[in-house]
């Protein structure tokens, strides 16, 4: 990941352009007089530089990789391999992690110092524990909602665009465009049935001591375990369907 | 060059449009699940950033100056332009021009009798774009004239046609100067998505941007004037200076982005063994 730093930056920064412009739209939604639910300009910032950093540090792209390994045939030499494919993917995935939370806090660190005056503290230390522990288990969510998409190349040989599908509803409902709370009722409703809400808003509402600490935890561990099984007997099924594609 | 020699190569570099986008269509057509995922999926995309317009205009009646509206026709004169544009060059020189350097495999493109630009920029038509934008873009437009929301008479209609293909050839151009840095540095997909974000301010009324963001999207490289100005014109407003400042800096910026490309191509050294 390191062979193109440029990238990592670029990719970072890629980040930081949406959040800022969407800040620049809510700034003109308050200047226009509008009130936006129960959130003040200072909860709004802090939401989405929140939601940045936390929506960086758990989001993966390991399906990309799992699809195209599938695709190009070269998936079967995990099969030869005394190798368990979901270990090694989830340790390949934590070293690539490493690297996005070193960018990351570096990223926090240069907003806390350029925009601390609209940035709102955790009412306590134990809160802030309690967001770094959510965030560290949304990022375990996003790898095996990331593993199911990418093993779903068994069944669809070109996943590429579900996997596209899924990140649509996934960027929208994790409430990296908006507080889910600011949508119109149906998709509240909606967004209460996915665990993409968990991926990032959860968290951050538990930052901003806006959801209750304890259904934020359950919800979170409610769906890893749920996810966790699905995607333990999904492999197990796809890989009796396998048929290796790919010179 | 005579007349004739142009127009002769003309058609054949509009046969061969053709033939790509005909090659995308069989592309995309070739696993039917995928092919209506991503319709799915790209008219979704469209929905879901109507909904959150709509959520925004639940909190507020007027944003920077324009109400629901207005910003149903900026959303639908954004996604028209980048419906083509996603459908034609964009992924091609900011994605697959890099890919082909990396392997090599540019350089066979080099010994083929077309222009390397024009095979760059459209050797794969996204049909998957071309069909669910269509759908989404389609039906908006339908929605905005059904409702009367705009009444441009035909010469309105006209310059906001004009000043989209001139959104375009602007973004081409920009898209350029990026992709031919790929020649030295071989990958550019950090600057692709980095632009692909930095062009989405064009969906946002200009007027949200303040301080160094406004002199940046606004005057510097005009992002936040390229959709909202033909949009103007479809409200019946007529801003000339945006108009002739979007014209002449895509002109300039058209000179020097195919400046570049020529100059990278000439220094271009294969980076296949």
């Amino acid at each position: 990941m390191l062979t193109y730093r440029a990238n990592i930056v670029l990719w970072f920064l890629t980040a930081v352009v949406q959040t800022a412009f969407l800040l620049y739209l809510w700034i003109a939604v308050y200047d226009s007089g509008g009130k936006i639910g129960n959130y003040s300009f200072q909860e709004l910032f802090t939401y989405y530089v929140l939601q940045l950093i936390i929506y960086q540090v758990a989001t993966t792209f390991i399906s990309w990789d799992i699809i195209q390994e599938i695709k190009d045939g070269n998936f079967s030499q995990y099969l030869l391999k005394p190798v368990n494919y979901f270990k090694w993917q989830f340790t390949s995935n934590l070293s690539f992690k490493a690297a996005e939370i070193v960018f990351s806090i570096s990223g926090l660190i240069i907003v806390v110092l350029a925009a601390q005056r609209y940035l709102l503290m955790p009412d306590s230390m134990l809160t802030l524990l309690h967001t770094i522990v959510l965030t560290i288990l949304s990022a375990i969510l996003a790898f095996l909602l990331e593993f199911i998409i990418g093993i779903t190349a068994f069944w669809i040989i070109n996943a590429h665009n579900l996997r596209m599908l899924v990140s649509v509803f996934n960027r929208f409902f994790s409430g990296s465009l908006i507080p889910l709370t600011l949508l119109p009722g149906p998709l509240i409703i909606i967004s209460q049935f996915l665990p993409f809400p968990f991926l990032s808003y959860v968290p951050v509402q538990v930052y901003l001591g806006k959801i209750n600490i304890g259904n934020a935890y359950a919800g979170m561990i409610f769906w890893i375990i749920f996810m966790a099984i699905f995607a333990y007997y999904y492999f197990k099924l796809s890989i009796k369907r396998y048929e290796a594609v790919g010179a | 060059m005579s007349a004739t020699a142009a127009k002769i190569i003309n058609m054949r570099y509009l046969r061969l449009l053709k033939t790509l986008i005909k090659f995308g269509f069989i592309r995309a057509t070739a696993y039917p699940p995928s092919f209506f995922a991503a319709i799915i999926g790209k008219v979704l995309r469209i929905g879901l950033t109507l909904v959150f317009f709509q959520a925004i205009y639940l909190h507020t009646s007027i944003l920077a100056g324009w109400n629901y509206s207005e910003i149903l026709v900026l959303a639908a004169s954004y996604f028209s332009i980048e419906a083509i544009i996603l459908a034609t060059f964009w992924r091609n020189l900011m994605f697959w021009l890099p890919q082909r350097l990396q392997d090599g495999s540019f350089d066979s493109l080099l010994t083929k009798p077309v222009a390397p630009l024009f095979y760059t920029s459209f050797k794969i038509i996204d049909a998957f774009d071309i069909v669910a934008s269509s759908i989404s873009v389609v039906l908006l437009w339908w929605y905005i004239f059904s409702k009367q929301i705009i009444s441009p008479s035909f010469f309105e209609i006209g310059v906001f046609l004009f000043l989209s293909v001139i959104a375009m050839i602007f973004v081409f151009a920009l898209l350029l100067i990026i992709a031919s840095v790929s020649f030295w540095t071989i990958t550019a997909t950090g600057a692709g998505r980095l632009f692909e974000s930095v062009f989405r301010a064009a969906r946002f009324p200009g007027d949200i941007f303040k301080g160094p963001a406004k002199i940046a999207l606004l005057y510097i490289l005009p992002i936040g004037l390229i959709i909202s100005v033909p949009t103007d014109i479809l409200r019946g407003k007529f801003v000339w200076s945006h108009i002739i400042y979007i014209f002449i800096v895509t002109v300039i910026l058209s000179i020097i982005a195919f400046r570049f490309w020529n100059y990278a191509l000439r220094r271009y050294s294969s980076a296949s063994s």
